[in-house]
């Protein structure tokens, strides 16, 4: 039997582009009393007509266009795709960041979404008081944070600093400090969002070791964003490819790893008509 | 543990297990979730913790800091209002218990609203990347200013006593006992007026801009740095319109016995408060949905 842990059906989300808002409170004020009296609005924006699809149509866009899809749970799957595909997006909608525009998320176990680490750190407090505060915001009760405590000291290395202002830590420390605790405070469901790319070289592979440990050796489930095309293959069996709000492809990661490098080949021989930053490998 | 393409397929049934979270599109109003406000108690501590702790770190005074906005503005009150303008007080109150007195309750609330009213701004960041109640921010603002009032209210006790021995006019009542009431009461209005001045600021500077100036119409209005028997009879009604002014006189009537009390503006002020309170936390929950894509 199929143990569904994420199951999300028909999302959709939409930005307006540029301005956010009208901006100013005159024009917010005059929409509001177009409402008011059922005028038509002089500031609007056309409705968004279905097929946006990332298309600047209209002052709006769909940066995810009924997207639906499963996992179950134990997977590991990478979302990739190119810059504005929805890849972060999505992530962020199912961090609860920010809201669908339409559809449902419906999930179970508790969530570890590290878009960022090191969220919250106060520089004028201690690393000891750090490793607390940030274990708090990532939803880890007080003798869960006491349990894992000197494992964090020891991985990140910091050692005798622990008790000095992180203000006075080097970034690299600031980052394996910030990157220790995420990693031992993952829950059952992992959203990963490209921050594995921290510190030097010889910590980047002893974290994706770590990541790999802390996945295959407890039965996790995880959702990565990388534009590093061999991470996500050493990650993840299965991949959800993106573009323009769509989800192309939805299968075992090598064939869609294929596909992404089939579309950058093409990409490139038609260079001319995309208006994309070349970041996209 | 196949990994086959899964369409969507919405007539799966539905596992043994029911769903832990759903995120659908906000609803005009959803409802405030207390359980899960509850599983993150720990951070809460940790946050009033930082607060009170961060502000003097590397300070030499360290907690003192906490005395000196209430001492240093009531000392230049006692000077300016008491000697060179003569505002007239009730009866025999000291000019700096007075003083005190407001002044440590209303610094206890303009704080915690400068704070409050300033919630996406301040923590914008923080909310952008992590998922934890909203609402834990401005409670623990809330709690960590109160540590702070402890201290200054036990400053005040020593300044009574000394006043006392030094044979001021004035006693405490047995009413004193109820002030946390008003304390509670302060409290309930920096939330409420403070989160709904942050839904109806954070996209439009120019509205919190004008917070500073709010906070220090407020603190010349509301009774802090004059009796209430000193408003002159044709203004009174104002004082229906300021949910402060019923906390800070009460307050000194508590701690000296003397002050004017309207029962009726005591029963506004509560009203007003409430429907503030009911206010701020429907547009913050609006607003929390929503503001992560517009800010």
């Amino acid at each position: 039997m199929k143990d569904i842990v994420i199951q999300v059906e028909h999302v959709s989300k939409m930005y307006r582009i540029g301005q956010l808002g009208h901006g100013t409170l005159q024009k917010d004020l005059q929409s509001f009393w177009a409402r008011l009296w059922k005028r038509e609005d002089p500031n609007t924006l056309l409705e968004m007509n279905g097929q946006g699809g990332g298309k600047p149509g209209n002052g709006r866009f769909l940066a995810l266009d009924d997207v639906s899809f499963e996992i179950c749970r134990g997977e590991s799957v990478g979302i990739i795709g190119r810059n504005g595909a929805g890849k972060s997006t999505l992530l962020k909608i199912l961090s609860r960041i920010v809201t669908p525009e339409k559809g449902l998320i419906r999930m179970r176990g508790r969530i570890s979404s590290l878009l960022e680490v090191g969220t919250g750190f106060h520089p004028e407090q201690s690393g000891r008081d750090n490793i607390y505060l940030n274990g708090g915001i990532l939803g880890m009760k007080r003798h869960e944070i006491k349990r894992y405590f000197d494992e964090i000291v020891e991985f990140s290395e910091i050692g005798e600093f622990i008790d000095t202002p992180i203000k006075r830590y080097s970034s690299g420390m600031k980052i394996r400090l910030a990157f220790s605790i995420a990693a031992h405070f993952l829950a059952e469901i992992v959203i990963l969002d490209e921050v594995l790319a921290v510190g030097d070289h010889f910590f980047q592979q002893k974290c994706m070791n770590k990541m790999e440990q802390l996945l295959k050796n407890e039965g996790r489930t995880l959702l990565f964003v990388s534009h590093s095309m061999p991470s996500v293959q050493r990650m993840c069996q299965r991949g959800l490819f993106l573009d323009h709000g769509h989800l192309l492809m939805d299968a075992p990661i090598n064939e869609v790893a294929a596909a992404y490098h089939q579309q950058h080949l093409q990409s490139n021989h038609s260079a001319a008509s995309i208006n994309q930053q070349s970041d996209a490998a | 543990m196949n990994t086959t393409n899964t369409q969507k397929n919405s007539a799966i049934p539905d596992n043994h297990l029911p769903w832990d979270i759903e995120i659908t599109p906000p609803k005009f109003l959803s409802p405030l979730k207390w359980n899960e406000f509850f599983r993150y108690k720990n951070l809460l501590g940790l946050l009033v913790y930082r607060d009170f702790v961060v502000y003097y770190k590397q300070t030499i005074l360290g907690p003192l800091w906490w005395l000196l906005q209430p001492v240093i503005t009531s000392g230049v009150f006692v000077i300016f209002f008491g000697f060179i303008l003569k505002v007239p007080m009730d009866g025999g109150t000291p000019l700096m218990l007075f003083f005190l007195s407001g002044l440590t309750l209303w610094f206890y609330f303009s704080n915690s609203l400068n704070q409050i009213a300033n919630l996406f701004a301040s923590n914008g960041s923080m909310f952008e990347k992590v998922y934890f109640p909203r609402l834990i921010i401005p409670i623990s603002q809330l709690l960590s200013n109160l540590m702070k009032l402890t201290l200054e209210l036990i400053f005040l006790a020593i300044v009574y006593t000394v006043l006392c021995f030094q044979g001021a006019q004035v006693r405490p009542t047995w009413w004193l006992l109820l002030s946390p009431i008003i304390i509670f009461y302060l409290a309930v209005l920096a939330l409420g007026f403070g989160l709904l001045f942050n839904s109806l600021t954070y996209k439009y500077k120019d509205l919190s801009l004008t917070l500073p100036f709010i906070i220090q119409i407020g603190m010349f209005t509301s009774s802090v740095i004059h009796p209430v028997s000193a408003i002159p009879k044709e203004i009174l009604y104002y004082l229906y319109f300021n949910p402060v002014i019923p906390a800070i006189e009460l307050f000194r009537f508590m701690l000296t016995g003397q002050g004017t009390i309207y029962p009726d503006q005591i029963v506004t002020g509560i009203v007003v408060t409430v429907v503030l309170l009911l206010l701020g936390i429907m547009s913050f929950s609006y607003t929390e949905k929503r503001f992560i894509d517009t800010i």
